[in-house]
C-alpha cells in the first residue's frame, strides 16, 4: 500500500444560490507516511489545489475553506470539531449547512496513516457522519480508500449504470474513493498529481459537465472521474485503479460539486477537436487538465484568468496552442510538430521498428588481393569507388538499444586489364559482395523535446554472412563466374533525422569488413573499407 | 576543375608515353591472354612446347613452359627515341627445379646482351632494370626454360622509364650499329657512314639518317661492284643499302641502281624501285607499250615494268614478271614473297610477326626473272 487518499467530506452548496445554507471544507494532504511506507510528493499540493478549487469553482467563502496539511490526529479531531460547532451554531440560527472533506494521503485499509500516528477508518466516519450537517461530501484519495465504506458494508458502484437522478437527494452522505478497498492509489510524476485527484479536479473545472448546464454534479465528477483514472492507471505498473462512490442520500435533488459557469476565464474544445489535451499553467509550470476529448461536443474547462498551453496530440501531430485569457482552441492557430519517439508510461514504445534504405560509397580495401589484380596488369582508373544498397530493419527493446539485420549489396570497382597491342581488347573483372548481418544499435536522442528531439546519433555494430561474387570476362570473351562465402563484420556512427509520421533520414559513416572473395594464388580479399551513407527512414 | 584537373592528367601521362611502345608497354600481350587456338598469339616459340593453363583465376591465363627445353621471344619495336632505360616485370609459378632464364637481345641480332636467372617464387612480382645505349632498334625478349620444374609464366611487362631510374647501370649496348639502323653520326655506324636513306624509313624511326655501306649518289663509291640494296632483314631496321655485286638482281628485285639489276633497268620512283626490262615505250619493240608488271601494287616502292606489261602480249620466250604479262598466261620464274611493311623475304605470314597481334601478310610481289611459257 503506497499511498492513501483518505477522506473528505465536503458540503456542496448552491452556495450562491442559497444563503440560508452555511458551506464548510476540511481539505487534509498529508505527504509523510507510516513505518514501511514512502512519502509522497504531492498529497499537500493535491490538497491545495482542491482547497483553491473549491474557493474558485465551488461557491466556498476563503475562510470556511479549512486546508489541514500534515496533521496530526488530534489536530485532525479538532477541525472536525470546529466545524461540527459552527454548524451547531448555524442550526441555533435557523441555518442549515453542507461539509466537504477531502483526505489525500497515505492510508491503510484500516486507518489513515497521519506520519507515525493512525486515525482509525472506522472513528473518521462516525465523526463525519455524525456532523449536524445536512450533506457531507466525503472525497478520499489513498489506497484502499473504497475500505471507508466497506465499515459500513456498502458496496463501491460498479460502474456507470449508477442513475443519480434517480438515487441521489439533496441531503445525506457521498463518499467519492479513489480506489477500491484492495486497490493502491497513485500518483504521476508526469502529472505532478494523483491520478485520481487530477482528474477530479478537471472534471470540475468543467470537462465533466456532460449536459453542459455549467455546474458539476457528483454523479458527472464521479463518472469522468472514474473513467479517466482507469485509462491512465490501466497501462502502470501498479494497474488500474477503479474509482468507488457510496451515497446515502436523500430527496431527488442533484449535488453539484462546483460551478464552472462562474468562473471568469474558460478553455473550450471545439466540438470538431479530437484527441487528447493537456492544459498547462505556463506560470506555475503544472498540468491543470488532461483528457481526451472525443468529437461531437464541445467541452468548456474553468481556469483561474492567467496564461495557459494547450497541447493537442492527433496521432503523430501535437499541436501546442498558447492561451492568454481563456478562449476557444484553434488548432489551425497552433504550432503542429511530428511527434518523437518515447516511452509511454506502459514501458513500450512508440514506433518500435525501423526500415531504413541506404545508399553508400566508398574507397574499397587494398590488400594483397588487390595488389595481385595490379601485379597482373588489372587496373581500376581514377579510384572509382565501391557503391551499393542496404535494407536495414531494427526493434527497439530499450530506448537507446535497437537489434535487427541488415542485407545489402556493394558493388566494388571493375578493374580492367588492355591487352599491349590488343587494340580495343581487354579484359574485366567485376565483383560484389552480399552480406546478410545481425545488428545492434545504439541510439541517442539530442532532446527530450523541442527541435532536439529531432534529431539523434547513432552508433552500431554488425556481424553476419558475406557473400562474394566476381565475374571475369576475358579477352576471348569468356565470363567465368565465381561465389565465395565468408564472414562479414562491420560499424559505424551516423546522425538520424526524424520528419515527423514515421519518416526520416540518416546520415552514417560506416567500416565494413568481410574477408570473403578469394583467388587461386591464395590471396583473400577482405570487402569493404570506409563507407559513407545516406538513409531513408520509416518507423512504425 | 576536378575533371579538368584529371584530364590533364590523363593527357599528361598519354603523351610521356608517345612512341613506338603502347601505353609505355614495349610487349604485347603481355598477360599471355591472346591464344589462336592452342598458340600464343603474340609470342613465337622457338623451341619445346607451351600450354595454356589458369593463373590468379580461370579465365585470366598464363603460359606453362612444358619440357626440359623452352624458350618464347618476342621482339619488341621499341628503339633509342623511347628511352634509354627499361623496366622488366614478370609473374610467375616457378618451381626451384626449373631453370628459367630471361634473355634480353638488344636489337634482336641474335646476341644475348643480358641474361636473368628468375628465382624460384610463387606468383611474387618480380623486377628487373636495366639501362641501354642509345641508339638502338627493338629488343627481343626470351624467356627460356631448362628442367622438369614447373614453370607458369603470367605477366611479363617491359616498359619505357625514366632514365634516372638506371642511374649507376651500366648500360647494354648491342656494339656498332649494322647498316639500314638509324643513326646521327657517322662514328656510331660500323661502316662509318651515316647518310640520309634513299629508302622510306621504318615506322618507329624519327630519323631519316641510316648506317649505309656505300654513297649510292657516288657511282664508284664501291668500286667494282655497285651501291645498291641488300635484303631486308628486320622489321625494326630499314633495308641495308651496301655494295652488291653488279647485275645480279633478276626481273622484278628491289633495287635502287640501274647496275643492280640484270637487265640493267632500275624502274624507280624517286630512289627506290624494281629491276625491269623497260622505263619508256621506246625501249620496246614491236608497238608494245612500256606497263607495269601484275596487279600487286609495290607502294613506295615501283612497280617492275616490261613491254607489253599485264595485258597478256609477251609472247613465248620474252622477260616476264607475272603471270599477266605472258600471252600464254604463265610466267616461269621465282616466286618472290615478302613480309608486308617490312619487306623481308618470306614463304609463309608465320615468318611475318611483329608489332600486333595478327602476323603481318607475307604478300607475293612478283616472279623473278621469269620467261613466259
Amino acid at each position: 500500500m503506497r499511498k492513501l487518499l483518505v477522506a473528505l467530506a465536503c458540503l456542496v452548496g448552491t452556495a450562491h444560490a442559497d444563503d440560508a445554507i452555511a458551506t464548510y471544507a476540511i481539505v487534509v494532504g498529508s505527504n509523510v507516511g507510516g513505518a514501511g511506507q514512502t512519502d509522497l510528493r504531492y498529497a499537500e499540493d493535491d490538497a491545495r489545489r482542491v482547497g483553491q478549487l473549491l474557493v474558485e469553482l465551488g461557491g466556498y467563502a476563503k475562510e470556511r475553506v479549512d486546508v489541514v496539511v500534515h496533521p496530526t490526529p488530534e489536530q485532525l479531531r479538532a477541525r472536525i470539531n470546529a466545524v461540527a460547532d459552527k454548524i451547531n451554531a448555524d442550526l441555533a440560527a435557523g441555518r442549515h449547512s453542507r461539509v466537504f472533506f477531502y483526505y489525500s494521503g497515505h492510508a491503510r485499509a484500516s486507518a489513515l496513516d497521519l506520519g507515525s500516528d493512525q486515525l482509525a477508518l472506522a472513528e473518521l466516519r462516525q465523526r463525519l457522519f455524525q456532523l449536524p450537517s445536512k450533506l457531507t461530501v466525503v472525497v478520499l484519495d489513498a489506497c484502499q480508500s473504497g475500505a471507508f465504506s466497506r465499515i459500513k458494508g456498502a458496496q463501491p458502484a460498479a460502474d456507470f449504470s449508477f442513475n443519480s437522478r434517480q438515487q441521489l437527494d439533496a441531503s445525506g452522505v457521498a463518499v467519492l474513493a479513489s480506489s477500491s478497498g484492495s486497490e493502491l492509489s497513485q500518483e504521476s510524476e508526469q502529472l505532478r498529481s494523483s491520478y485520481f485527484t487530477h482528474h477530479l479536479l478537471i472534471g470540475l473545472r468543467g470537462a465533466s459537465d456532460v449536459n453542459r448546464d455549467g455546474m458539476v454534479t457528483i454523479d458527472e465528477a464521479y463518472r469522468y472521474a472514474y473513467h479517466q483514472t482507469l485509462l491512465a492507471t490501466a497501462e502502470t505498473a501498479v494497474g488500474g485503479q477503479h474509482v468507488s462512490l457510496e451515497v446515502d442520500l436523500k430527496g431527488h435533488g442533484e449535488v453539484p460539486l462546483s460551478y464552472p459557469r462562474a468562473a471568469t476565464t474558460h478553455i473550450e474544445l471545439p466540438a470538431n477537436l479530437e484527441g487528447k489535451t493537456l492544459v498547462e499553467d505556463k506560470r506555475s509550470r503544472t498540468v491543470v487538465a488532461e483528457t481526451y476529448k472525443a468529437k461531437g461536443a464541445a467541452v468548456r474547462i474553468a481556469v483561474a484568468p492567467g496564461e495557459y498551453r494547450v497541447l493537442v496530440r492527433r496521432g503523430t501531430t501535437l499541436s501546442r496552442c498558447e492561451v492568454a485569457s481563456g478562449g476557444t482552441i484553434d488548432l489551425d492557430r497552433c504550432k503542429s510538430e511530428a511527434i518523437t519517439a518515447g516511452t509511454t508510461k506502459g514501458g513500450g514504445f512508440e514506433r518500435p521498428m525501423r526500415i531504413e534504405l541506404s545508399m553508400f560509397a566508398g574507397n574499397e580495401r587494398h590488400d594483397d588481393y588487390t595488389d595481385n589484380l595490379y601485379a597482373f596488369g588489372y587496373r581500376n582508373y581514377f579510384s572509382e569507388p565501391s557503391a551499393g544498397l542496404e535494407v536495414l530493419a531494427l526493434r527497439r527493446y530499450l530506448r537507446w538499444l535497437s537489434l535487427g539485420g541488415v542485407a545489402g549489396v556493394t558493388v566494388m570497382p571493375t578493374w580492367k586489364k588492355e591487352i599491349t597491342g590488343g587494340g580495343d581488347l581487354s579484359q574485366e573483372f567485376d565483383w560484389s559482395q552480399w552480406r546478410l548481418a545481425f545488428v545492434g544499435r545504439a541510439e541517442q536522442w539530442m532532446a527530450a523535446t523541442g527541435f532536439g528531439s529531432h534529431f539523434s546519433i547513432y552508433g552500431q555494430l554488425m556481424a553476419g554472412l558475406g557473400i562474394g561474387t566476381t565475374s571475369l570476362r576475358n579477352a576471348e570473351g569468356m565470363t567465368f563466374r565465381d561465389t565465395h562465402v565468408g564472414p562479414a563484420f562491420g560499424g559505424g556512427l551516423g546522425l538520424h533525422v526524424d520528419f515527423g509520421r514515421g519518416i526520416g533520414a540518416s546520415l552514417g559513416y560506416s567500416y565494413d569488413y568481410a574477408p570473403v572473395i578469394k583467388d587461386l594464388i591464395g590471396n583473400t580479399h577482405a570487402g569493404g573499407g570506409h563507407r559513407f551513407g545516406l538513409s531513408v527512414t520509416y518507423s512504425f | 576543375m576536378r575533371s579538368i584537373i584529371g584530364s590533364s592528367i590523363v593527357l599528361v601521362a598519354a603523351l610521356a608515353q608517345l612512341g613506338s611502345t603502347d601505353c609505355g608497354q614495349a610487349i604485347r600481350d603481355d598477360g599471355f591472354d591472346l591464344w589462336c587456338g592452342e598458340e600464343l598469339c603474340a609470342w613465337k616459340v622457338e623451341r619445346g612446347a607451351v600450354m595454356r593453363v589458369a593463373s590468379w583465376n580461370k579465365g585470366d591465363y598464363a603460359v606453362e613452359l612444358v619440357g626440359s627445353d623452352v624458350a618464347i621471344e618476342q621482339l619488341s619495336p621499341v628503339n633509342g627515341s623511347d628511352g634509354s632505360c627499361m623496366r622488366f616485370t614478370l609473374i610467375a609459378n616457378v618451381q626451384d627445379t626449373a631453370d628459367v632464364v630471361l634473355n634480353v637481345d638488344v636489337e634482336g641480332d641474335g646476341t644475348v646482351e643480358m641474361s636473368e636467372r628468375l628465382p624460384t617464387s610463387h606468383w611474387q612480382p618480380l623486377t628487373f632494370t636495366f639501362a641501354l645505349v642509345q641508339p638502338y632498334d627493338g629488343v627481343r625478349f626470351e624467356i627460356a626454360k631448362r628442367g622438369l620444374g614447373e614453370a607458369v609464366v603470367a605477366n611479363i611487362g617491359a616498359k619505357i622509364i625514366a632514365s634516372g631510374d638506371c642511374t649507376g647501370l651500366t648500360p647494354l649496348d648491342p656494339g656498332p650499329r649494322r647498316n639500314g639502323s638509324y643513326c646521327f653520326a657517322n662514328a656510331e655506324c660500323a661502316s662509318g657512314a651515316c647518310m640520309e636513306s634513299p629508302l622510306p624509313q621504318p615506322e618507329n624511326y624519327s630519323v631519316a639518317r641510316t648506317c649505309v655501306g656505300c654513297d649510292h649518289t657516288v657511282a664508284s663509291s664501291c668500286g667494282a661492284q655497285v651501291c645498291g640494296l641488300a635484303d631486308a632483314f628486320s622489321p625494326v631496321f630499314s633495308v641495308p643499302v651496301e655494295c652488291v655485286a653488279p647485275a645480279a638482281k633478276p626481273l622484278g628485285d628491289a633495287c635502287i641502281a640501274d647496275a643492280e639489276c640484270a637487265t640493267n633497268i632500275c624502274n624507280r620512283v624517286g630512289d627506290y624501285g624494281s629491276c625491269s626490262t623497260c622505263t619508256s615505250d621506246g625501249q620496246c619493240s614491236g608497238g608494245q607499250r612500256c606497263l607495269p608488271s601484275g596487279t600487286v601494287m609495290l607502294v613506295p616502292r615501283a612497280m617492275p615494268q616490261v613491254c607489253g606489261g599485264g595485258q597478256h602480249l609477251v609472247a613465248s620466250g620474252a622477260p616476264c614478271a607475272s603471270n599477266d604479262d605472258c600471252v600464254s598466261g604463265l610466267c616461269n620464274g621465282t616466286v618472290r614473297s615478302q613480309c608486308a611493311g617490312d619487306g623481308r623475304p618470306c614463304v609463309t605470314a608465320a615468318e611475318c610477326t611483329f608489332d600486333g597481334l595478327q602476323n603481318r601478310a607475307c604478300n607475293t610481289v612478283g616472279i623473278q626473272g621469269g620467261t613466259c611459257q
